[in-house]
């Protein structure tokens, strides 16, 4: 015993050193929580804006705080909320859409609540257990393309989807990684429906050099010619883009430069809902009820370039002028979006990442 | 202050590696260890030391039997083999380190850790790095460092088994010296005959495991019990002899004397032959060679070609290839009868005439 | 009768305990509950798992493209590495600045080396594999340069008046002699190139994915089968590949002190043999280097505003990011430090049946990836009995579990090579056992054990792989910090990355020369006593 005692003075200053380490960072966790006013977590994607804080007027009215935490897309969103479902990193989520939505619900990770969802439009609402989750925008899922590139060009702009696989679009085109990206997982979606057989088509499509990249920001702001000055004109994005590009052009324009391919659009529902597990629960459902309200609906046009849910929400100018909604948009039930959303996606990887 | 060693043994690996060791050392005694490598006196010494444990046997200090005191209580010095010096101390805590442990610090433990320094010659060194000392300079700090723990007992383990020849010679009278003015008993474990003549009020010869013969140096050396000591002392090989009437007829000749009839080895050692006109053996040089302050010469029976040279200590050598005449004195010659039932029922002296 | 200072099994076997419970709860359970979830989810035995994955065309791709990619890293880094083998097992001006260098280029974050090799490559192969060399020269070069400082030159001399032109010599000399030592470090190589996680994320691409991408893909996914069966997959090869190592002679992969070394003949040839790899390592860095501070062709302190801007991509300021690390760093390395340090006390003695599966078992983290430790993690402590999950600490825990293999590699040989007599030396001057061990052993390990807990520091700085799934969103580490801003266009977010990886790497690189050299000053303090 004593020899083991003696092992190691330098040892038993090591252990009373993490035991102070312990305790201090006990003490500053300990420090950070607890006290008003309560801060409700809002756990979301990376498209969330971080200014304005579309939730100012709800804190100052409330007194509650909402942190809001980015995360990547809606996809790992939702399985990063499934694997923490024991233990939650927020108390709210946002940003779940309707192709991850049924793998949500089946992992019961959202806590029953009472909402007030009069004012959600009835497409919306329909089949949908509004007591877990709440439709909070849309937008719809359809090729972009770069109008002056194409005039000056003086190539016709993509009509259909068909288009991209012809030789004449050749290395034209950008989309987003279906595994890693919400609407690269909608539009491969809206192919299973829309095209006879869609292997082949994704066959065709790799086949005529398209470009593929992890995440919407990545298509979007870095390869789309019109968006950040990259090489291809024809990016798989939302038919909100055209009025997104009049807001940001830098000289200010009044047209927009960005076009939209109506065919095999997909409509994309985003979901909010309280965390089970959550701490401050009552706290998040007014927050999440807030997201309801027509003040917050109202900011989403011009914040996040979707629809709001809520019909009594105005549409700012811009958006009525020159943003598009899809005229016959692919939509799927939740079940058969799960059954076949991971075959699908394994099955283009192997098709198109090879 | 009596080291009593009885009928020890030490078993290593499964194998006996001392086998029945009795031994004592008297105050003030310096004990010869000498023995081949293997032959077990680094074991005996270890046993004695408690770094090894007693198959059979015990060993008593001062009337107390030591079975149940572990080395750090033992009061026993030892010098290890390679020195065993910390390499992560300097000279002086070495030197200072069984004081350290028993508690003696600051400036008394510097007083005597100068002290010791300086009298093994090492003024001045408290300071420097183990990697910077010579082997000479290290041995003393090994040495230093056993002292400063107040011993009642000093083993060493080959202490100059690690420095050449002529650091050696140097370092071996100083050994002594201090060794005797100690006044502590010691025993001294070596392959090296000069260094155990050196250094021994008593040899002990030590052939695997066992004690082959016992006495003073200069007994041990004129008087080796069996072929194999007188080898390992130094002589020159044994040759095969007979003895009749006539005398012991050698390869190189007969040698005058009276042996019991019979066959024998025979080692006619250096101090038994010399060059002198009256020799009755006539030979021819075949070899000089210096050799410690005078030479060795080798002649061969030119009548003979006996094959296996005598050698002859001369200060005036002869000349290579001349012709010499050799006496040699019949009771300085070694012979032991061949016959091992005779060997065995004569042990100690050889036969003389 | 007491034989010798010889420390007791009995103390050895009390020090192993701690070490096995940890090694039984972080490391066994953890790894079994993803076996057992992949492999016998309803209990009993199915491998429906594995035959997917072999069936699926896509996973055959990823397993080929993780050994072609493993296999390029390699010849690469023994390409550059040979001959800066050569060049530091020399003695000559420099010297010990090349080898620092080296030494901070294999501790460095792997996702510092890759957002620097990201500064003048684009994604791909080729960076991937540069990425990889320059983290591996130093392997090469430690173990390789090793084993050729302590060659005796006038063997090939000998040969040569033997009748052998010098090329021959050199081939059947020494080639021959360092033959195990280049095999030893072509095999380490391979496994780290085979397991690297960071490089991959921050320099790969959808095509290049590797079995360590996918693995943490389907965690991500929950496709937690297929993680599983990707995880055996791994482990067979990291098996094979360990089992060759060790067929191939005992490699040492310790931070072999270069003995007194030969002086090198020609400068010229020294300078020619090591360009190349301090190029490969230096480059990168550089350019990382002056790319924060010079974002757009004139000095600016751009990038040190962006590491405490609150405008970037993450939820909190990327300096705080690097104080999460720091703190993360500081639990791991004492929990690494103890464990580990008892577990090499422990192991020190005789090799019995049990102490080898204890080093086994800790030593099992090392060829299984981090990211299947972490999604182990994931599994398993999220419910109770040990319900970690959401606490801080299950994080610098998975840091100390990866880090405690390397703290046994450093202080076990430094016990195991402790001359024995110098303890019953201090024991004839009248020390205890104990005590003894106390004077003798425990200093000598010192310098061993600093090496060691200075590489787990900087395991825990570095490590992303269990990091990127067990880290929750608002308490990001450097690491994760750096790869989440990359992906994000905009400039803050990648001056952001660029500061943070910079500070990163130079906080690591100041822990570890402080390590290396921290002993000796142990030893300073030592002399006095």
């Amino acid at each position: 015993m004593k020899r083991t005692i003696m092992i190691g003075a330098r040892l038993v200053r090591l252990v009373r050193l993490a035991g102070l380490i312990a305790l201090m960072t006990a003490a500053v966790a300990c420090g950070a929580d607890g006290g008003e006013p309560v801060t409700v977590t809002l756990l979301t994607h990376s498209s969330f804006p971080e200014k304005p804080d579309l939730f100012a007027p709800f804190t100052e009215r409330t007194g509650i705080k909402v942190r809001v935490l980015r995360g990547e897309d809606a996809g790992t969103l939702t399985n990063q909320a499934v694997l923490d479902r024991e233990h939650p990193q927020g108390d709210a989520i946002y940003g779940i859409d309707n192709t991850f939505l049924s793998r949500a619900l089946a992992a019961e990770i959202f806590e029953v609540r009472e909402y007030d969802t009069n004012g959600v439009g009835d497409t919306f609402t329909a089949r949908l257990d509004t007591h877990r989750i709440v439709p909070v925008d849309y937008g719809d899922v359809c090729f972009n393309y770069d109008i002056e590139w194409f005039a000056s060009r003086s190539i016709d702009p993509p009509n259909t989807i068909d288009d991209l696989v012809d030789p004449a679009y050749r290395g034209l085109t950008v989309v987003e990684d279906p595994s890693t990206s919400s609407p690269g997982l909608a539009f491969l979606l809206a192919t299973s429906v829309a095209v006879d057989d869609w292997e082949k088509y994704w066959q065709q499509l790799a086949a005529n050099d398209v470009l593929v990249v992890g995440d919407w920001t990545q298509a979007y702001q870095v390869e789309f010619t019109a968006g950040g000055g990259g090489d291809r004109p024809i990016v798989l994005s939302y038919a909100s883009s055209p009025p997104a590009d009049v807001v940001f052009a830098d000289p200010p324009r009044d047209d927009t430069n960005v076009g939209v391919v109506d065919d095999a659009c997909f409509r994309q529902v985003e979901y909010a809902g309280v965390l089970a597990n959550s701490q401050h629960a009552d706290e998040a459902e007014q927050v999440v009820q807030y997201m309801l309200s027509p003040e917050f609906q109202e900011q989403l046009p011009l914040s996040m370039f979707v629809f709001p849910a809520v019909d009594e929400a105005r549409l700012p100018a811009v958006f009525e002028q020159f943003a598009l909604v899809a005229g016959d948009p692919v939509s799927l039930t939740a079940d058969e979006i799960d059954a076949g959303r991971e075959g699908l996606i394994d099955r283009w990887i192997d098709i198109v990442l090879s | 202050m009596t080291l009593r060693v009885e009928r020890v043994t030490v078993v290593r690996g499964g194998s006996t590696v001392c086998a029945g060791i009795d031994l004592v050392v008297a105050p003030g005694e310096t004990v010869v260890v000498l023995g081949p490598s293997g032959s077990g006196k680094t074991s005996l010494l270890r046993a004695i030391a408690g770094l090894e444990p007693l198959a059979a046997g015990r060993v008593t200090f001062d009337g107390i039997d030591l079975a149940r005191q572990p080395p750090h209580l033992r009061h026993f010095g030892v010098v290890f083999q390679d020195l065993a010096l910390f390499p992560h101390r300097d000279v002086g805590a070495n030197v200072g380190y069984a004081l350290r442990v028993r508690g003696i610090d600051g400036a008394e433990r510097d007083d005597r850790v100068q002290v010791l320094l300086q009298q093994m010659g090492l003024a001045g060194f408290a300071r420097r790095s183990i990697n910077s000392l010579s082997g000479g300079e290290r041995q003393r700090v090994a040495l230093a460092r056993t002292l400063a723990s107040d011993p009642r007992l000093l083993l060493f383990d080959e202490p100059l088994g690690a420095l050449d020849r002529r650091l050696r010679d140097r370092l071996v009278a100083d050994l002594r010296a201090l060794i005797g003015a100690t006044g502590l008993p010691a025993i001294v474990v070596t392959h090296d005959q000069d260094e155990a003549f050196a250094l021994a009020d008593r040899v002990v010869l030590l052939r695997d495991g066992r004690i082959i013969q016992e006495g003073s140096p200069s007994v041990v050396w004129s008087a080796p019990r069996d072929e194999w000591v007188s080898d390992f002392v130094g002589n020159p090989p044994a040759v095969d002899a007979r003895a009749s009437d006539a005398g012991l007829a050698t390869p190189w000749g007969t040698i005058v004397g009276r042996w019991p009839a019979g066959g024998y080895r025979v080692v006619v050692p250096l101090r038994a032959v010399s060059f002198s006109p009256e020799g009755s053996w006539v030979a021819r040089v075949t070899c000089v060679r210096p050799e410690r302050g005078g030479f060795v010469v080798e002649v061969d029976r030119t009548d003979r070609g006996s094959g296996v040279p005598l050698l002859v200590r001369a200060d005036d050598p002869p000349a290579t290839g001349s012709e010499v005449r050799v006496a040699v004195r019949p009771d300085r010659v070694l012979a032991w009868p061949v016959s091992s039932v005779e060997a065995a029922a004569d042990p100690g002296a050889p036969g003389r005439r | 009768m007491n034989a010798g200072a010889e420390v007791s099994g009995r103390a050895r076997r009390l020090a192993a305990l701690l070490p096995a419970l940890f090694a039984l709860v972080m490391v066994a359970w953890p790894l079994a509950a993803i076996l057992r979830r992949g492999f016998a989810p309803e209990g009993s035995l199915a491998l429906d798992a594995l035959e997917d994955l072999f069936r699926s065309s896509r996973s055959r791709r990823v397993i080929a493209f993780t050994v072609e990619q493993a296999a390029l890293s390699t010849g690469l880094t023994l390409l550059v590495g040979l001959p800066a083998a050569w060049a530091t097992s020399r003695r000559w001006r420099g010297a010990a600045v090349v080898r620092a260098l080296f030494t901070v280029s294999f501790v460095l974050p792997t996702v510092v080396m890759g957002i620097a090799v990201r500064s003048f490559l684009d994604r791909g192969l080729l960076a991937i594999v540069l990425a990889h060399a320059a983290f591996n020269v130093a392997v090469v070069a430690r173990i390789v340069g090793a084993a050729w400082a302590q060659l005796d030159p006038t063997e090939e001399d000998a040969a040569q008046t033997l009748g052998a032109s010098p090329p021959r010599a050199f081939l059947d000399v020494t080639a021959a002699r360092l033959a195990p030592s280049i095999a030893a470090a072509a095999l380490i190589t391979f496994l780290f190139s085979f397991t690297s996680f960071g490089v991959i994320a921050v320099l790969g691409d959808a095509r290049t994915a590797t079995i360590e991408i996918e693995i943490w893909r389907s965690a991500r996914t929950l496709a937690l089968d297929r993680a599983a069966a990707l995880t055996l997959v791994q482990l067979v090869v990291v098996v094979v590949v360990l089992w060759l190592a060790s067929w191939a002679g005992r490699p040492n992969v310790e931070v072999a002190r270069v003995p007194q070394a030969l002086r090198a003949r020609s400068p010229l040839l020294v300078a020619a043999a090591v360009a190349p790899a301090v190029a490969i390592v230096g480059l990168p860095l550089a350019v990382l280097f002056f790319s924060a501070l010079r974002p757009r062709g004139s000095f600016s302190l751009a990038a040190a505003r962006a590491l405490v801007s609150d405008d970037t991509a993450l939820a909190v300021r990327p300096i705080e990011a690097l104080g999460t690390s720091l703190r993360f760093c500081a639990v791991a390395t004492v929990v690494a430090g103890v464990v580990g340090g008892l577990a090499a006390f422990a192991l020190a003695g005789r090799r019995t049946r049990s102490r080898r599966g204890l080093d086994a078992v800790l030593m099992l983290p090392l060829g299984v990836s981090a990211v299947t430790l972490g999604y182990g993690y994931l599994i398993t402590f999220d419910e109770p009995p040990l319900e970690l999950r959401a606490h801080w600490w299950i994080v610098p825990l998975a840091h100390a579990a990866v880090a405690v293999p390397f703290v046994v590699r450093a202080v076990l040989p430094a016990l195991r090579s402790i001359d024995p007599r110098w303890r019953e030396a201090a024991g004839t001057l009248g020390a205890a056992p104990s005590r003894a061990w106390r004077d003798v052993d425990l200093p000598l390990a010192a310098r061993s054990f600093s090496v060691g807990v200075g590489f787990a520091a900087a395991i825990s700085l570095g490590e992303f792989g269990a990091t990127a799934l067990l880290a929750r969103e608002g308490t990001p580490t450097a690491p994760f910090a750096i790869a989440r801003l990359l992906g994000q266009p905009g400039d803050r977010n990648v001056l952001g990355a660029r500061a943070l990886a910079i500070a990163l790497g130079a906080l690591t690189t100041v822990i570890v020369l402080l390590t290396e050299r921290g002993g000796g000053w142990a030893n300073v303090r030592d002399r006095r006593a």
